[in-house]
């Protein structure tokens, strides 16, 4: 279980280490960072300043919207220009928005440095986007649920960064609001004061693609063993969400057999798995799964070929299924797999053919840089859209809060491992909520981190972390294995902007800053004329 | 990693932790009393503590001993937090001490370890202060018995290589109705921006504060205000807000005026608390 949520994507120790191995001649060297010297100095989570004004006729329609980021991504660039650049692609949420202007500035600062880190900059913007539409909503005086649901974007809309938008790119984004206000009972009322105490609620939409580098690719080798088990060889590294369990069902669900006859070889060895771009951006399933379709296609050929020779067919009138290869017309006509997966073998002891290797390789697909000054073009193959609320419990006299419970529905297009896909969702909610309440580098005006210390910085303890509903929709992605999502990051993206929006509503101030903490409820309080 | 050599001792008297002590201090090796560790331990992990010595006191019988004895109360210094919890001896300690740390940590940290360390909250040190707790302290003059209020003000002031074995409380005290009150920034677990421990002495409450000051304390002329009965409760906070005022700490927990904000809500609820009859 866990991950590195992107802290491994920075360069970082590398430098470190290469500099100390050739001080020593290029033998091996270890960098350990202790705890202190890695908040301190290893790459963080990047900060930023956003202005936002978001323009919406007497219907409620949204006609315009201006964003300037500047995004603090400390003493490096490193990955900040392509946070940046993520922003830009996402920057509308997943609303309809005819008239856009996006401004992403990465501003050099004597922070520590910043680099990708679960969201990808989607927490940023997701957080601007749904404050502003929240406040949009209470100045129209209509219901938050209904106007986001008026302009989420639709199949046919124009993207941020201008192409059309199918469903198969989108998914429904819709459905997920409907689905989550019925977890989070949002038709039941938003605010409920009981006392010194206020029971609120607070939506956020979101939407999220990858901004990979247009060829990024994966490759999957699937080797059947004498028993007509398979080997799958990957270049993707295990990291925690399950990744390995997902490419044997992917494996196994293709080829029609049981998953307990893949065998995902492990650890990977970069010296001889084929590569896969990196495990980050959510896009693993997609990737690797297209990846190991493709090797299985290409063996099922193969073993076609074998059993064809067996069967005395054309290969075309062949399925591989069951371990199984067998006559389409007829299924009781089969060769076993084990039987031929090692050559064909004629009753004199003459053999053809060969172990079955099958190879399989794919790169992204249609994906474009930005045009530098109209900043049109396509950074991901496809979104995962998805709705979340947070109901918190805030206490009038000291401005502390309880978050009760805490909703996600996604768009996961297919969910491949129901427990697993759930657990992932929640982790994200976990630590989105964590780092909505309690997280956040501070630094004293000369730039020294202030927390740099676990007795200090805080994650959210278990026993403060809410009751978690959460549910998926399934809008298949027609590029996707079995039409699925990328589901990793994104139940970290909308639950600081929910959890601001429940407690803006429930304390009456706006709550513009994360992390949102008593004391800064409390300040906004006391400069509020009573 | 503790990147210095040390050694260890693990002594079974106090008596021979305190001559070790001045031994070891003699030849110049810098010892140290050592009960959980959780403080030293990351302090030289970290590179701010340094030491030649551990005098490990776990295994002192009279450290590690909680228990009844007639109308007292005793708690060794190197009993954890979690075990005078455990022992519902002193509940207001035990509840102070419970908000201390986690739970993992709630069976490390001791008793003696938080009023003696250097991490200034040392909340576990209010309800002692509040009972008119008994020191227990050993030196190479044997051992003494000393009121908390002459060696505690602020932080423990015990001569160099002084042991402190263990705090008495009488019964009255230690089942005394009581209330503790801990703001923190966020998370329920963490340094406090605000610990306030009652405790109801014959009727008059007595009230002792760590979070707001740089160290805790418990001011007689600010209890006389507390319970001045014929000023509505709020103006008594704000009174003693205001005479509490010029020492208010700003850090990266909260500002001195969060601070002060939380201090009069705590005083506020336990108020509320005895009015309402919830101080058990």
């Amino acid at each position: 279980m866990g991950g590195a949520f992107g802290g491994k994507a920075g360069v970082d120790l590398e430098i470190l280490a290469v500099l100390a191995s050739r001080a020593v001649g290029g033998r091996p060297v270890r960098i350990a960072n202790m705890r202190e010297e890695d908040i301190a100095s290893s790459p963080c989570g990047a900060g930023a300043e956003v202005y936002v004004r978001l323009g919406a006729d007497g219907s409620g329609k949204f006609r315009a919207l201006e964003m300037r980021v500047l995004l603090d991504t400390g003493a490096y660039a490193d990955m900040g220009p392509r946070i940046a650049r993520a922003i830009l692609a996402d920057c509308t949420g997943p609303y309809n928005i005819e008239h856009v202007f996006c401004e992403c500035v990465t501003v050099y600062t004597n922070h520590t440095y910043a680099t990708s880190l679960r969201g990808f900059g989607h927490v940023t913007s997701t957080f601007c986007i749904e404050r502003t539409v929240d406040k949009m909503a209470a100045s129209l005086r209509r219901d938050p649920a209904a106007l986001r649901a008026m302009n989420l974007v639709r199949p046919g809309d124009v993207a941020p960064t201008n192409f059309t938008i199918t469903e198969s790119m989108l998914g429904n984004p819709g459905a997920c609001l409907e689905a989550v206000k019925k977890l989070i009972k949002w038709d039941d009322g938003c605010v409920r004061q009981e006392g010194k105490l206020v029971y609120a609620k607070g939506l956020a939409v979101f939407w999220k693609t990858s901004s990979s580098p247009p060829d990024a690719g994966s490759s999957a080798v699937v080797i059947f063993n004498d028993d007509g088990s398979v080997t799958l060889q990957v270049g993707c590294v295990e990291i925690g969400p399950a990744m390995r369990t997902t490419a044997a069902q992917i494996c196994a669900a293709a080829l029609g057999m049981d998953v307990q006859n893949v065998h995902v070889s492990m650890p990977v060895s970069t010296a001889a798995a084929p590569r896969h771009w990196k495990t980050v951006a959510s896009m693993t399933t997609f990737l690797l799964g297209r990846a190991i379709l493709s090797a299985v296609a290409d063996a099922k050929e193969q073993l076609g070929r074998l059993a064809a020779l067996s069967m005395r067919c054309a290969p075309e009138d062949l399925e591989v299924h069951g371990g199984r290869v067998f006559r389409k017309s007829d299924p009781a006509q089969f060769v076993e797999i084990k039987s031929i997966c090692r050559g064909f073998k004629f009753q004199n002891g003459n053999t053809v053919g060969g172990r079955v290797i099958g190879r399989g390789s794919v790169t992204m697909q249609n994906l474009t840089t930005l045009d530098r000054f109209t900043g049109h073009g396509r950074a991901g193959p496809y979104w995962t859209v998805g709705a979340q609320a947070v109901e918190v419990l805030y206490d009038t006299s000291d401005h502390s809060f309880r978050i009760l419970k805490a909703a996600t529905v996604l768009d996961a297009g297919k969910v491949m491992n129901p427990e697993a896909a759930h657990a992932v969702v929640r982790g994200g909610m976990g630590m989105g909520l964590s780092q909505a309440t309690r997280e956040g580098m501070e630094f004293d005006p000369s730039g020294r981190p202030l927390d740099t210390s676990l007795r200090t910085y805080k994650v959210m303890h278990f026993s403060q972390t809410p009751e978690y509903l959460t549910q998926f929709v399934e809008t298949p992605n027609a590029e996707g294995p079995f039409g699925a999502r990328g589901i990793a990051e994104h139940g970290a993206l909308g639950m600081g902007a929910a959890l601001a929006n429940a407690l803006s509503k429930a304390a009456g101030v706006q709550l513009d800053e994360l992390p949102v903490t008593p004391e800064k409820i409390w300040l906004k309080r006391s400069e509020k004329p009573l | 990693m503790i990147p210095f050599e040390f050694e260890y001792f693990r002594p079974e008297t106090a008596e021979d932790a305190v001559r070790l002590y001045h031994e070891l201090a003699q030849s110049g090796l810098e010892p140290v009393y050592y009960g959980g560790g959780s403080e030293l331990l990351t302090m030289a992990r970290a590179g701010n503590r340094r030491f030649g010595a551990v005098i490990d006191v776990k295994a002192i019988p009279e450290c590690a001993a909680v228990e009844e004895e007639g109308d007292k109360v005793y708690f060794g210094s190197a009993a954890t937090l979690g075990a005078i919890e455990r022992s519902g001896l002193f509940p207001l300690l035990g509840r102070t001490g419970a908000r201390i740390a986690d739970h993992t940590m709630q069976l490390r940290i001791t008793l003696g370890g938080n009023i003696a360390g250097t991490i200034r909250y040392r909340e576990a040190v209010l309800p002692l202060l509040l009972a008119d707790a008994s020191m227990e302290i050993y030196t190479p003059d044997g051992a003494q018995s000393v009121s908390i209020h002459q060696v505690f003000s602020g932080r423990l002031d015990l001569p160099p290589g002084a042991l402190l074995v263990g705090c008495r409380v009488a019964k009255e005290f230690a089942r005394a109705r009581h209330g503790h009150v801990k703001k923190t920034k966020s998370e329920k677990i963490d340094y406090p921006v605000a610990t306030v421990c009652a405790l109801d002495a014959d009727g008059y409450l007595r009230f002792a504060v760590s979070g707001v000051h740089e160290n805790p304390f418990r001011d007689l002329t600010l209890e006389e205000i507390f319970n001045d009965t014929r000023t509505v409760p709020r103006l008594r906070a704000d009174k003693i807000v205001e005479m509490v005022r010029p020492g208010a700490v700003s850090d990266v927990l909260g500002s001195a005026e969060y601070r002060l904000f939380t201090f009069k809500r705590a005083l506020m609820e336990i108020f509320a608390m005895e009015r309402e009859g919830a101080m058990v």
